[in-house]
């Protein structure tokens, strides 16, 4: 113990001064014998450098082996991690959506570069940390905040809390979704960013934002050319008309950029170029598009006789008769292409009507019942309904939640936006009403059945088995030959003209005409097959009201179609809105020729029937009277048809047209226009003018438009008012006026049916 | 005539070697790893669309370009130095310029030049505030005198010619003379405990520096390691060396258990301490994602090398994923451009450098040239190992250039100014 103790005690002293010793040997301080100098040649030294490189080798073959132990085995398997990291490093070009443009070149629709701002909060909190400075981090949101407005310490805040987020959309609106900025926006940032980086800029540096490519649809012309154009989405996807219809064409293909290694110097970034979408060249005309759609407007803010838009819903189409080519189309009511969501309420109903259609959407979700319940909607009051308790026969009151008239809102919001946004044109169905006699007397005279000398008396009624059917003229319009039934439209006339042709004859010519889709090349074209007559449902009672437009439906574009084969010698053309397909450079991908799908009649039927509808515009009981443009001679036909709905005809509610072509001899337009529930006093009789006066206002525009040379004598009163319109004419024989006819024009009407009384 | 000549040959070539041979093996290896290295720093910088810059007003270069031109000066230049240092007559110079030599082969100045750099570091960093950046990866700071790349301070600039030298690797070549030259005057100290542990004591010092000063711990283990094996091979007493030897592994793996059980089980986001993280992304690599990436991407290159490699200049890994590829991960860029027929024939190129550099430690007489040569061929054996076995996963992560081949200016030179040693030192060697 003592040994051990007394060992220490030693080691304790010896210590210090042999430390101090070695030290200064060490560092070569004093003089001493160097150690070195005798030990010339140790065996010890020389046995552990054998050692230590015996360990280096041994090393050396561990990892030899590790090596091919990785190679061998995991080989594979790395190699196949390799590549899927690569494939998602990579970056997607965005394409540009094709533009629409008209036959004369104007732009319908083109898109506009956007910019989304990327914070990369990584780059520039690496960065701060290199340089041991936040000022960097403070930089970038001082930018942010300077050039577009954000919060600063918001920027800052975000930077901290995420320092490997590298790519963070910041560019939102309210509601935090996101969305491009505008060049015009970004500019001043980009600028300022690329100016900071340069080195003898005064400022620091700023990194870590990035901008991201975005193409955004833009309409120049907003609400023009609305329903047939359609719109896009928030993914950039066609909804409804072209858009949707040529999505395939328009949308284009994303490029990409990926790491790429070539053969000579190691690689580049390879980029596949996106392919941007093909573009639309249309059939339609801007300019005459324009000038229906303004007419529509006047028609429309004219007839205000209740607290509504002007019209539910007016139809106007244009087709070149000789090719199908759609030279306009126009569906009242129209909405702005640019924000399609925006579609008010109030614009385009009254309260009293958003109250039933609220009633309606109540119902239909179960909250009220019974038939008398109505939704009121005061001031300082939640809404409630009052339905009348049958036992007590008092209105009984159930109040609304917030959540019921929320989602009443919603769902009214919705169906709203729906009606506007639908193409009235193609997507709607009604009675075609009168027009379709024109239908009618084709059949007959091409099958033989009808002949020009067929005639009858009118004397204001008809009974046909169960039902009266009533002349327009009250009292009888007196009647005549073919032509002259057509011109006055009567409807007796025509319940015994169609059981003339039979059936069959009339099924299979229809069959041409209506429940099928013209193949217009427009998203939600309807057919309507289930809403015409079949052999089963076709008796005579159908037969009779059939033939003058009553009982099956039909869309403005089947009517046009079919009426235009009729008049143009029989050639059935199929509709088209777009003239040709071309890729971004404007070379032709597709061109799309006029394309006849049937014959329906005969050229002999045909030109009878032009002379007809002329008769129906020129004679002096014609009901089309007031379609004449000045300087010209058209046909047409027009059709007033009551709305059908839940629990049969609605009283009061008629949907007027008016078919037209032009010039009378040798038709190069057809018009038809369609005023769905014109708001005016009296929609029976009168109405069919308003669609009258539409057409004649369009003609009066765009036949000088189209250089189509007038034909017949103006008046000075029409001269006057062509030249107020701006239209200037020349070689006009200006004619003395002659005193206007003053005999009342018998208005058109359906006939009525008038079930049985007992 | 032609024996004259002969003969005139012959009196150069003795008074330009001192009358021994040359080891013309070490410089045909030094050369051909050389070359290695240009091939693949230029292939891993090559695709990157770096910035261009002017030099000189007139010559118009990519950041690769200029990478690889300053790589082949560095080359020369070290290939020069080590001429030097091959031919010049140690033994002359004694007798010619006794006060220089004298100076030479006293340890002080070495140690002194040593940690003054680390010092001068410290220093600095408290002094300047940052000047600006030199590109994304390195910023200038300390008034300019010092770069500052992923947080740490590794450079010291030289403000006015834009050079920068890399302090860890001139105090590995000085620290080897300083501490052979303290084995020659104190060898026997280290007989003793005491004497060893006063040793590994004045080596900690410059090692702690580099780690403090210049946060780079990997050159702080690898000074260690060296000057331990030269301690090691010169200590007479091996069971007194065995024990210390024992203890301190024993110390290494506590302290690697320790680090273990404190940390492991945490959030990888919650560790502070960034050597933990490495040593827990070693032992399990899928727990610690973000810090395994680095060494999954580098066994990712190797894996799909494959035996024979993409081909040079093809390889994927080098883009965007692998990082560092032209510095401590070379060695994964080699293995999937030329496979593992490539990584083998690196190896193979280092054993035989060592293996030649052996042959002299074997032969030498002198206690100090057996000392230096030792600690280059521990410098060399240590940085392949460790960087090897980073790349492989069989060591946790750490930045370890591959001698000769990993781009890096001081590394090179200072390589070839110790390969200038040996050089030296092989030619006093009597063939038998």
């Amino acid at each position: 113990m003592d040994e051990i103790k007394s060992k220490f005690i030693q080691f304790i002293k010896e210590t210090p001064p042999f430390l101090m010793a070695s030290f200064k040997r060490m560092f070569g301080l004093g003089k001493f014998g160097k150690y070195g100098e005798k030990d010339n040649k140790s065996n010890q030294q020389v046995a552990l450098i054998r050692v230590l490189f015996l360990l280096l080798i041994a090393c050396f073959v561990v990892i030899v082996l590790r090596l091919s132990y990785i190679v061998s085995f995991k080989g594979e398997e790395y190699k196949r991690m390799v590549y899927s990291q690569r494939q998602t490093s990579d970056i997607v070009i965005p394409c540009e959506r094709g533009s629409i443009y008209d036959a004369k070149g104007t732009v319908l629709a083109s898109n506009i570069k956007k910019y989304i701002v990327v914070l990369d909060a990584k780059q520039v909190t690496d960065y701060s940390k290199q340089m041991g400075n936040s000022a960097y981090i403070e930089a970038t949101a001082e930018a942010l905040n300077q050039y577009l407005g954000y919060d600063k310490q918001q920027i800052v805040d975000f930077i901290y809390n995420n320092p490997k987020d590298a790519y963070e959309r910041i560019s939102k609106d309210e509601n935090g979704k996101v969305i491009a900025l505008d060049a015009e926006t970004v500019r001043p940032l980009m600028d300022a960013i690329s100016a900071s980086k340069d080195k003898n800029s005064p400022v620091k540096p700023i990194y870590g934002i990035q901008f991201e490519d975005s193409y955004s649809r833009v309409y120049p012309n907003n609400t023009l050319a609305c329903d047939m154009l359609g719109y896009v989405n928030d993914g950039n996807v066609g909804m409804y008309g072209l858009e949707q219809y040529y999505e395939e064409e328009l949308k284009g293909v994303n490029g990409r950029s990926f790491g790429y290694i070539n053969d000579y110097t190691n690689l580049e970034r390879q980029i596949v170029p996106a392919k941007n979408g093909n573009s639309l060249i249309l059939n339609v005309d801007a300019s005459i598009q324009r000038i229906v759609e303004r007419k529509i407007i006047e028609v429309n803010e004219s007839m205000d006789y209740e607290d509504r838009s002007g019209s539910y819903n007016t139809g106007v189409i244009i087709m070149e008769c000789d090719t199908g080519n759609v030279l306009a189309m126009a569906g009242w009511p129209f909405y702005d292409l640019n924000n399609p969501r925006e579609v008010s309420v109030e614009k385009y109903y009254s309260t009293k009507q958003i109250n039933e259609l609220m009633t309606k959407f109540a119902k239909q979700e179960g909250w009220v019942n019974g038939v008398s319940s109505n939704i009121f909607i005061e001031e300082d009051k939640p809404p409630y309904f009052k339905i009348l308790n049958e036992e007590t026969g008092k209105d009984d009151v159930v109040m609304l939640t917030q959540e019921q008239l929320d989602k009443l809102d919603d769902d009214l919001s919705a169906y709203v936006r729906d009606g506007v946004w639908k193409n009235f044109c193609i997507s709607d169905t009604y009675e075609p009403g009168s027009v379709a006699k024109a239908f009618t007397t084709a059949i007959g005279l091409d099958s033989g059945k009808l002949v020009p000398s067929d005639s009858y008396s009118c004397n204001g009624v008809i009974e046909i088995l169960d039902r009266t059917i009533h002349c327009s003229h009250r009292w009888g319009c007196g009647g005549g030959d073919l032509r002259m039934c057509l011109v006055k439209s009567c409807n007796p006339a025509y319940t015994v003209f169609g059981r003339k042709i039979g059936k069959e004859t009339f099924l299979e010519y229809t069959k041409d005409f209506y429940g099928i889709k013209t193949g217009i090349d427009l998203t939600g074209e309807v057919s309507a097959e289930n809403l015409v007559f079949n052999e089963k449902t076709l008796n005579t009672t159908e037969l009779s009201t059939a033939s003058f437009g009553q009982g099956f439906n039909a869309t403005m574009i089947q009517m046009i179609s079919g009426f235009n084969s009729l008049i143009n010698g029989g050639q059935y053309y199929e509709p088209h809105v777009v003239n040709k397909i071309v890729d971004e450079n404007g070379c032709i991908v597709k061109n799309i020729e006029p394309r006849i799908l049937k014959q329906t009649v005969s050229e002999s039927t045909s030109e009878k029937l032009r002379d007809y509808c002329i008769g129906v515009v020129e004679e002096s009981e014609g009901t089309g009277k007031k379609s004449r443009p000045a300087g010209y001679r058209i046909g047409g036909k027009t059709g007033t048809a009551q709305i059908s709905g839940v629990g049969g005809y609605q009283a009061g509610q008629y949907v007027v047209s008016f078919m037209s072509f032009a010039p009378a001899e040798n038709p190069q337009l057809i018009m038809y226009v369609v005023i769905d529930r014109p708001n005016i006093p009296d929609q029976s009789s009168g109405a069919v003018n308003q669609a009258c006066e539409l057409t004649r206002e369009i003609y009066t525009e765009v036949l000088p438009y189209l250089n189509i040379p007038m034909t017949e004598p103006l008046s000075e009163k029409e001269y006057e008012e062509l030249l107020e319109k701006g239209i200037y004419t020349s070689n006009i024989v200006i004619e003395e006026e002659v005193p206007e006819d003053n005999t009342d024009i018998a208005d058109e009407m359906t006939g009525e049916i008038i079930e049985p009384a007992n | 005539m032609r024996e004259n000549v002969k003969a005139k040959k012959n009196t150069v070539k003795e008074k330009l070697l001192s009358g021994r041979e040359i080891d013309i093996s070490i410089i045909f290896i030094a050369i051909f790893l050389s070359v290695f290295c240009l091939v693949f720093v230029y292939s891993a910088l090559a695709f990157e669309e770096g910035a261009s810059k002017t030099i000189l007003k007139v010559l118009t270069l990519k950041s690769s370009d200029r990478t690889l031109i300053k790589t082949i000066v560095y080359i020369i230049v070290g290939i020069a130095g080590m001429t030097v240092f091959a031919l010049i007559n140690v033994d002359a110079l004694k007798k010619k310029v006794p006060a220089i030599m004298k100076i030479l082969t006293n340890p002080i100045p070495y140690y002194l030049i040593s940690c003054g750099m680390f010092a001068f570091i410290e220093v600095m960093k408290h002094v300047g505030n940052d000047v600006g950046g030199e590109s994304e990866k390195t910023a200038i700071v300390g008034a300019g005198w010092l770069l500052k790349a992923n947080g740490a301070y590794r450079w010291i600039r030289i403000p006015g010619l834009n050079i920068s030298f890399q302090p860890s690797e001139i105090a590995k070549f000085l620290l080897i003379i300083c501490f052979a030259l303290m084995i020659y005057n104190a060898g026997m100290s280290l007989e003793h405990v005491r004497g060893m542990i006063l040793y590994l004591a004045v080596a900690a010092i410059p090692a702690l520096m580099i780690f403090r000063c210049s946060s780079d711990m990997s050159s702080a283990i690898v000074m260690i390691g060296i000057l331990y094996i030269m301690m090691f091979v010169a200590a007479p007493n091996l069971k007194k060396s065995l024990i210390i030897t024992a203890a301190l592994a024993a110390l290494a793996f506590i302290l690697l258990i320790g680090v273990v059980a404190v940390y492991h089980g945490k959030e990888e986001s919650d560790i502070d301490f960034y050597q933990a993280k490495r040593v827990l992304a070693w032992l399990y690599p899928d727990e610690y994602p973000a810090s395994a990436d680095q060494t999954n991407q580098a066994l990712y290159a190797i894996g799909s090398g494959g035996y024979l490699g993409e081909g040079i200049g093809n390889s994927m890994q080098k883009i965007k994923k692998l990082p560092e590829a032209q510095n401590d991960m070379i060695f994964a860029l080699i293995c999937e451009e030329l496979g593992f027929a490539g990584g083998f024939i690196v190896i193979l190129l280092y054993f035989v450098l060592i293996f030649r550099m052996y042959m002299i430690a074997q032969n030498t007489d002198d206690l100090f040239k057996r000392m230096i040569v030792v600690g280059v061929i521990a410098h060399v054996g240590l940085q392949v190992i460790i960087n090897i076995c980073v790349v492989t996963r069989l060591f946790p992560n750490t930045g370890i250039p591959l001698p000769l081949i990993s781009s890096g200016g001081s590394s090179i030179l200072f390589m070839y100014l110790e390969l200038g040693l040996v050089l030296n030192i092989g030619k006093s060697i009597v063939r038998k």
